[in-house]
């Protein structure tokens, strides 16, 4: 087929024949038959000897699965299987521009192939934010050697999946600190049971039911009072990260709204759960947009456990969290408990723009259910103008529906204090250390402990 | 090696072109190439007469408005007067500024507005606009020959630098275009002797704005087809064709030594970016070891309640503000440092680990073997230029192809066949012989194409086919077993009953 080149080299030979015989100039003529000839006399022998078919392109990702800051080594190989060589070839391993920055070479190339022959390039992507992406298709020029004639095609089924994950740099901060803060809170933080277990905990008077074994001779002499041993051991706890993922939480810029700092908490909050040698699980609240009728599948559960391999599970089963649909906290938080056979400490990070009435509903249901409930509430205004240089009149509006929102998250942790419930409002700068502070509080209390 | 390949391309593709332009421009005779010479001084006078006089005008206009505003105001004041005394301060300063000429290198001087217009004096403004204008369409046919040769250069310059054919397509127009430009008094004049004008009612105006050029070489006017003409286009186009497959040499050699390149430049930056960041890490660590200076500073600067009102507050409110800004700049600069050195760390290591990866980044195996390429790249030129050159010696000389079809003499030897445009009747049915041929080896292919499919397709349901009875006969062969083995089971059990 001819190509953009090619046509305009017809259209430059027609302009130089009409002036050619305008002019009765057979210089003109014979330059204008050799420009419009050059163009043509290539085609026939183009389309008998390509055949865009014979060559075969894979594509082989270092890894499927990676972290936001990580980087991604693509090698893409291309095989001549013909028996003819393809004088100019353009592969271009198409990727999506807004999630991935090419960082080291290049994903196009322009090359000839020689016949049974293949030729292998490669590119470093640096993934921009978290989530399912697809890298392709691969596309294919076969141009001949003077690009007048080309055939295009897309290489069928050159999709390639990739997962990012949220970013490691938070995990690994979080292990530069092990040594030091989080470290330190895991000895003063421990949630006990008194009363079982082997390490020594206190002594105190002796009460009726009191085993006899457990009174302490010495002490009992030294007070004239009959005292026993305490022994204490400490209790691993259920934790649940569940995230509001409904469309509200999607709002501000897409690479710092809610969702991102929500999930990127959610993994720190995990993190230090293994640390603590804790059980945890996420879940993930989402309506279908397109049944908005239907709510009754709205909870994704990814039942709580202990270990990395359930650290790598919860990597797996949020990083491909987009927000959509609407909320529906009440419904949501009844089929979650439902679902839960133990007791846990839900750590729910929403918005909570939601009536009050179905938040109530929520935090009745969770109280039915005696599961511990903390709410950490990324507070909107703040993710919306973060970063971000408002003119006056934008700072105004942001400012009165700040007030509004506040009006309603005041209401709405009047409402929850009253069910023991803590709301913690937060920002872009501390939803990560708050929400692992309310964790370690809650576990030091002694909260849903197994 | 290619890069060497390469430059010696360009620098033959940079002849030959020098040499097309050499063997054009020598053909116009010098007479029009002394004319186009001195030109160009007389058309950038005659602009730099017109920008004057529009700044005189516009300046005298300027001052208009001014007066007849203050005159409008001030009733006391007549219009006349008020303009009076603008003409008498403002005319005599723009005839000072603006040294005007006119057409014959005279000073023009105004001393009011109506000055501008009338006759007395210098000649009206009008004029000068007119004069200057007609001095610059008649320079400017002759000028047009300087400006192609001009463009030709630079195109052919921006060809060798950019290697896009583009450039090397709009040389040959520039030059096709000092032809045209050449033939274009006889083409009007021919118009206007159809149209029954008497030669005598024209030539003042060729005379004066478009003069004959004469070409000297006969081969770029021939009026009949000549071996001559046809040598001369085909080496015309033999520069195009060497400029195309400049282009292909380095199209596809380049994007090899450009990777090749660009990782050692990014290299060498993350090298060096890292170390520096090392380096300013180290050196903010040391200084984070002795924050006394700073502490106490800070301590200074401290508010209390009695501060806050004599003013230190507002200082100190900035002054947080500020910081706060720096520390979000300093995150900022942490996060890009940091990802530069993991960036580097990670290239480093890729490096090590995968063998390969330098040869995959740099793209070396895209770069084709030189011998090969050249070898192509003659066989492919030769035979084009021997095809090109074959065919359109049949096109222009169409007698031969009309004496192989046997078309009747009357027909052959009829007045417009001796017409130029008789090439059109051996030109369009070659031209449309290969988009045809191509069509029809397309279609073949699309056929065999279709048709394979077909039989895979009807292959592959087969044998699904074949697997599904397989399938089944397996099943029905582990229910006969089982049947028996069943049966015996049971009735040893039956038997112990």
């Amino acid at each position: 087929m001819l190509a953009g080149r090619g046509k305009n080299l017809m259209v430059i030979g027609v302009f130089l024949i009409t002036f050619g015989f305008v002019m009765v100039n057979y210089f003109l003529i014979a330059v204008a038959c050799f420009i419009i000839l050059s163009a043509l006399v290539s085609l026939p022998f183009f389309d008998l000897g390509i055949n865009i078919d014979v060559l075969k392109v894979t594509r082989h990702l270092e890894k499927a699965k990676v972290f936001q800051d990580d980087f991604i080594h693509v090698t893409v190989e291309i095989r001549n299987t013909g028996n003819k060589r393809l004088d100019y070839v353009d592969i271009n391993d198409v990727y999506p521009k807004e999630f991935f920055n090419c960082v080291i070479g290049e994903a196009s190339i322009s090359t000839r192939i020689e016949p049974r022959k293949s030729i292998l390039f490669s590119y470093v992507l640096k993934p921009r934010i978290r989530g399912e992406f697809f890298l392709g298709p691969i596309e294919l020029t076969v141009k001949d050697r003077l690009e007048f004639n080309n055939e295009r095609r897309e290489v069928p089924d050159s999709y390639t999946s990739i997962i990012v994950y949220p970013p490691y740099g938070d995990l690994r901060k979080m292990d530069a600190l092990r040594g030091r803060s989080i470290g330190k809170m895991f000895g003063s933080h421990r949630s006990v049971q008194v009363g079982t277990g082997s390490e020594f905990h206190g002594i105190r008077e002796y009460q009726f039911g009191d085993e006899f074994r457990k009174i302490n001779w010495r002490a009992t002499a030294r007070t004239s009072r009959i005292m026993v041993r305490e022994l204490e051991q400490e209790k691993n706890i259920n934790v649940l990260v569940a995230i509001d993922a409904s469309s509200t939480m999607g709002s501000g810029s897409f690479m710092n709204n809610k969702i991102e700092f929500a999930i990127r908490a959610a993994v720190i909050l995990c993190k230090v759960a293994l640390e603590h040698k804790d059980m945890f699980g996420g879940a993930v609240f989402q309506n279908n947009p397109k049944k908005k009728d239907d709510v009754t599948k709205g909870v994704r559960l990814l039942e709580s456990g202990a270990g990395d391999q359930v650290l790598f599970r919860l990597l797996d089963f949020i990083a491909t969290t987009r927000t959509a649909g609407p909320k529906t906290l009440g419904l949501w938080m009844d089929q979650l408990v439902r679902q839960l056979k133990k007791r846990h400490l839900i750590v729910l990070i929403s918005d909570l723009e939601a009536p009050i009435e179905e938040l109530k509903i929520m935090f009745t249901k969770v109280r039915a259910r005696s599961h511990e409930l903390i709410v950490i509430s990324p507070f909107s205004p703040w993710f919306e103008i973060f970063g971000r240089d408002l003119k006056p009149a934008e700072r105004a509006i942001a400012e009165a529906i700040s007030e509004e929102m506040m009006q309603h998250i005041l209401e709405t942790r009047q409402n929850a204090q009253s069910m023991g419930i803590p709301i913690i409002n937060v920002g872009p700068d501390d939803i990560i250390q708050r929400t692992i502070e309310e964790y370690l509080h809650a576990k030091a209390k002694g909260k849903a402990s197994l | 090696m290619s890069k060497a390949f390469q430059w010696i391309m360009k620098a033959a593709t940079f002849g030959v072109f020098l040499l097309a332009i050499l063997y054009v421009t020598s053909s116009i005779g010098a007479p029009t190439w002394w004319g186009a010479y001195s030109s160009l001084p007389r058309i950038v006078n005659s602009l730099k007469n017109v920008l004057s006089y529009s700044f005189y005008m516009l300046m005298a206009a300027g001052s208009y408005g001014p007066g007849f505003g203050i005159s409008r105001l001030d009733m006391s004041i007549s219009l006349a007067d008020n303009l009076g005394l603008s003409e008498a301060l403002l005319f005599p300063v723009l005839n000072m500024m603006f040294k005007m000429t006119d057409i014959n290198g005279n000073m023009v001087y105004y001393t009011s507005f109506d000055d501008l217009w009338d006759d007395a004096g210098s000649p009206p403004i009008h004029s000068l606009y007119a004069d200057q204008g007609l001095a610059i369409l008649s320079n400017f046919y002759l000028f047009l020959f300087i400006l192609l040769v001009f463009l030709a250069l630079v195109y052919m310059a921006l060809f060798i630098s950019r290697s896009d054919i583009k450039y090397s397509i709009k040389t040959v127009i520039c030059l096709s275009g000092l032809l045209i430009i050449a033939g274009f008094p006889a083409l009007i004049t021919r118009i206007l002797d159809l149209f029954g004008m008497s030669p005598s009612d024209y030539t003042p105006f060729f005379d004066a704005y478009l003069p004959g050029v004469l070409i000297l070489n006969p081969n770029l006017v021939a009026r009949t087809a000549t071996a001559g003409s046809l040598w001369a286009a085909f080496f015309i186009y033999a520069c195009l064709e060497l400029s195309f497959q400049s282009a292909y040499v380095s199209k596809v050699s380049l994007p090899s030594i450009r990777r090749a390149r660009m990782l050692e430049e990014q290299m060498l930056v993350l090298g060096e970016r890292s170390l520096q960041i090392e380096m300013e890490k180290k050196e903010s660590e040391r200084k984070a070891v002795t924050p006394a200076a700073g502490q106490e500073e800070e301590a200074r600067k401290r508010v209390t309640l009695r501060s806050f009102f004599t003013g230190a507050g507002l200082g100190a409110i900035r002054d947080m503000v500020e910081r706060r800004e720096r520390e979000r700049e300093r995150v900022h600069l942490e996060e890009v440092s940091s990802d530069t050195r993991r960036l580097h760390g990670y290239i480093t290591r890729l490096l090590e680990v995968d063998k390969r990866a330098r040869d995959t980044l740099t793209a070396v195996g895209s770069a084709p073997g030189q011998k090969n390429m050249v070898s192509t790249m003659f066989v492919n030129m030769g035979f084009r230029l021997f095809a090109l050159l074959a065919i359109v010696f049949l096109v222009t000389n169409p007698q031969l192809l009309y004496a192989a079809f046997n078309v009747p003499p009357i027909i052959v030897e009829s007045y417009e066949f001796y017409a130029p445009e008789a090439v059109v009747t051996a030109l369009v049915p070659i031209a449309m012989l290969f988009p045809v041929l191509s069509f029809t080896i397309r279609t073949y292919k699309q056929y065999r194409l279709t048709k394979f499919k077909a039989e895979r397709e009807e292959q592959s349901a087969m044998l699904k086919r074949l697997s599904e009875l397989r399938e089944i006969e397996e099943q029905e062969t582990v229910i006969g077993d089982e049947g028996p083995k069943a049966e015996n089971e049971q009735k040893p059990a039956a038997g112990a009953t």
